[in-house]
């Protein structure tokens, strides 16, 4: 309303003038997972990633006339064990259809998808949401619909010579089809969402999850509407690369949107392409009408039947849903919980555990190696000091050589007072550098062994007491902040050797004796 | 024990080939054909005579990019009309609370295979069909790129 009152002037509003508060962003993502099989969706063609150009194509995937489709039986559990994981009421029934459009990289002219039954549907998902500087808070979104359909071949666009060149060996890979409600509001969110189904599907081994491969693919569809008001036009935001592009993607569009109305303009119906390079959403060319399918059911597929009695099992060609339930395993939410019950991890440190499996590994493998360090110290290291070098260095951990035993006797030297905590901290760093070496050596070549000698502990806490004789006197008045500084001192003379513990106490002795 | 009977029955048959076959009784069957011998009311409306049909010029267009057939010649474009006036009929038929049958097979499970690579590796094979092809690559014209591009 505030809004069209200042259109009407004639003003050019800017984006800070908007009421932002009133508007709301709605998005929905639909997310397709390669099934991780050793052959395609309907022939017997391999599924390797980067196989040799066109080399991964059997005569159906070709659309070759005269061949017809054979289900793959493993695609078709794992698309069961996703949709139960995901809370889905798996359908008794479910039909395959002919999902038509003309693209080169498409040589049916048509996908073989599910569209009148689907595989599942009505699932729900709830995920933690992470937001930087905010406190983490869970969510809950409805899953409309999981279905089986196959891929289509790559296109690489020449611009120079005007053309396309296919490689069809992406065409005909399974995929499930995971359509989510539009329940979600940020970047964030929908991140969070992506970040948590692939933690699922990478237990249940269903998809290696790998958005570099274009195993996993998320597409957007975005949209704002003033409170109270219906939902607005909504734009389709593709070629989303990363976990962490799809905030970005989203933010950006939320914002192109927020700005293309302040500006007067309208939001129309359109596919547009993420530009990772350059942060932006661009437009693609597409269909001006909305396109029309010409869904039919697939005649060389009579319909999917699949077991729901309790307590059945599979047979050659109809699978149970029962027999497949059991081969779920534990949950990344069902370990959030083991971890805070069994090993009283507060929230916050589970849910940083569990998105990062390698962390989890190793927090349970030195867990079990090491029952007398208590927990706490075993996962405040593993966060704080081995994320933290990470994430400086920009490395994924799962990209980080060092192994857990490698960690595990850090932290007994370090449990032991061997070490002390600056000395850890350089060892991770030494460890990555040199990952065949073993702790013991890293610690005797870089002479990192704690100084819990007395003498000598006396000795540097006489130094530093001559050194920061202001400090001293302060502190024998009674300042006892200025220890810090002597303490400091201690530090420094050691390189940040000395036990600590023993050298607080020996200052203390020594200033209190001193002051007598 | 079987084969022994077909074998008694086949010299039975063989012999009576040889005289003269009689003449089946249609009469006798229940359903002597598919066909129905007399006209049956389809209680379907003449849609042959009913209204002349128009179609604008974006639908045309709409129809030619689907299909990719050429619908500019008066010839195609009375096919498509008479096409339409014959499947219009079908739009008039009450299918209220009928089940659609999607195929015959429906009790039938859809027969599942092994997770396996049987095929492929047939590179040669496959782009033989092809007409322009570039280094193991098929070459098609422009597809779907961003604008700005």
């Amino acid at each position: 309303m505030y809004y069209s009152i200042i259109r009407r002037l004639g003003t050019q509003p800017k984006l800070a003038t908007i009421p932002k508060r009133k508007w709301k962003s709605v998005l929905g993502l639909e997310v397709h997972a390669q099934i991780a099989s050793v052959s395609k969706l309907f022939s017997g063609s391999g599924t390797s990633f980067g196989a040799p150009l066109n080399s991964s194509v059997a005569y159906f995937d070709a659309s070759i006339p005269g061949t017809l489709p054979v289900l793959n039986r493993k695609c078709v559990e794992s698309g069961i064990k996703t949709a139960l994981a995901l809370g889905c009421r798996v359908n008794e029934v479910s039909m395959f259809d002919r999902k038509h459009y003309f693209y080169a990289d498409l040589p049916n002219g048509y996908q073989i998808t599910q569209q009148r039954a689907a595989l599942a549907n009505d699932g729900i998902m709830s995920f933690p949401v992470i937001t930087p500087g905010k406190k983490v808070y869970y969510k809950s979104v409805k899953l409309l619909q999981l279905q089986l359909e196959q891929d289509s071949g790559k296109s690489l666009h020449d611009e120079q010579l005007k053309r396309s060149l296919v490689d069809l060996n992406r065409a005909g890979l399974p995929l499930m089809e995971l359509v989510f409600a539009p329940d979600l509001e940020t970047g964030e969110e929908a991140a969070s969402l992506v970040k948590e189904l692939m933690l699922i599907l990478r237990r249940l081994q269903t998809c290696s999850c790998k958005m570099e491969e274009g195993a996993l693919r998320v597409d957007a569809n975005i949209s704002i509407h003033q409170e109270g008001e219906p939902l607005g036009v909504r734009t389709e935001v593709k070629n989303i690369g990363s976990v962490r592009s799809i905030s970005q993607a989203i933010t950006y569009e939320i914002n192109r949107q927020l700005e293309t109305v302040a500006n007067g303009g309208l939001i129309t119906n359109e596919t547009r392409s993420w530009d990772a390079e350059n942060r932006r959403t661009v437009a693609m060319r597409d269909k001006e009408v909305l396109q029309d399918y010409r869904f039919m059911p697939e005649p060389n597929l009579p319909p999917l039947h699949v077991n729901l009695k309790p307590g059945s099992k599979s047979t050659e060609d109809l699978l149970s849903v029962a027999a497949l339930s059991e081969e779920i395993p534990e949950l990344p939410e069902d370990t959030r919980q083991r971890l805070m019950e069994q090993y009283n991890l507060n929230a916050d440190t589970s849910i940083i555990l569990v998105n990062e499996p390698v962390l989890l590994d190793h927090f349970l493998s030195i867990s079990r190696s090491l029952s007398q360090l208590p927990n706490k110290v075993i996962y405040n290291f593993l966060i704080n000091d081995l994320l933290t070098y990470c994430n400086k260095l920009n490395l994924d951990v799962e990209d980080c050589s060092i192994k857990a035993d490698d960690l595990r006797d850090i932290l007994s030297c370090l449990h032991s007072e061997q070490i002390n905590i600056q000395a850890a901290r350089q060892l991770i760093e030494l460890q990555q550098q040199n990952p065949a070496a073993k702790v013991s050596e890293l610690i005797e070549i870089n002479n990192l062994q704690q100084i819990c000698n007395p003498e000598a502990i006396e000795e540097l806490c006489r130094q530093a007491i001559a050194n920061q004789a202001k400090a001293a006197q302060q502190y024998q008045k009674g300042k006892a902040k200025a220890l810090f500084a002597i303490v400091g001192e201690v530090a420094k003379l050691s390189k940040q050797k000395a036990n600590m513990k023993m050298v607080v106490e020996c200052l203390e002795n020594q200033l209190k004796s001193a002051k007598k | 024990m079987w084969r022994r009977l077909s074998k008694r029955f086949y010299c039975k048959i063989a012999t009576k080939a040889t005289e003269k076959a009689p003449k089946l009784d249609f009469k006798q069957l229940t359903h002597p054909t598919k066909v129905p011998q007399t006209p049956v009311d389809t209680a379907f409306p003449d849609t042959n005579s009913a209204s002349h049909i128009e179609i604008d010029t974006k639908t045309i267009q709409l129809l030619e990019r689907l299909s990719l057939v050429d619908l500019d010649s008066e010839r195609a474009l009375a096919t498509l009309k008479s096409s339409i006036q014959f499947a219009d009929k079908i739009a008039h038929i009450d299918t209220d609370h009928v089940r659609p049958l999607y195929t015959v097979l429906e009790q039938q499970q859809l027969q599942l295979r092994n997770d396996q690579v049987t095929e492929g590796d047939c590179r040669r094979q496959v782009l033989r069909n092809a007409r322009v092809t570039d280094e193991d690559y098929y070459v098609s014209p422009p597809g779907n790129i961003p604008l700005e591009q």
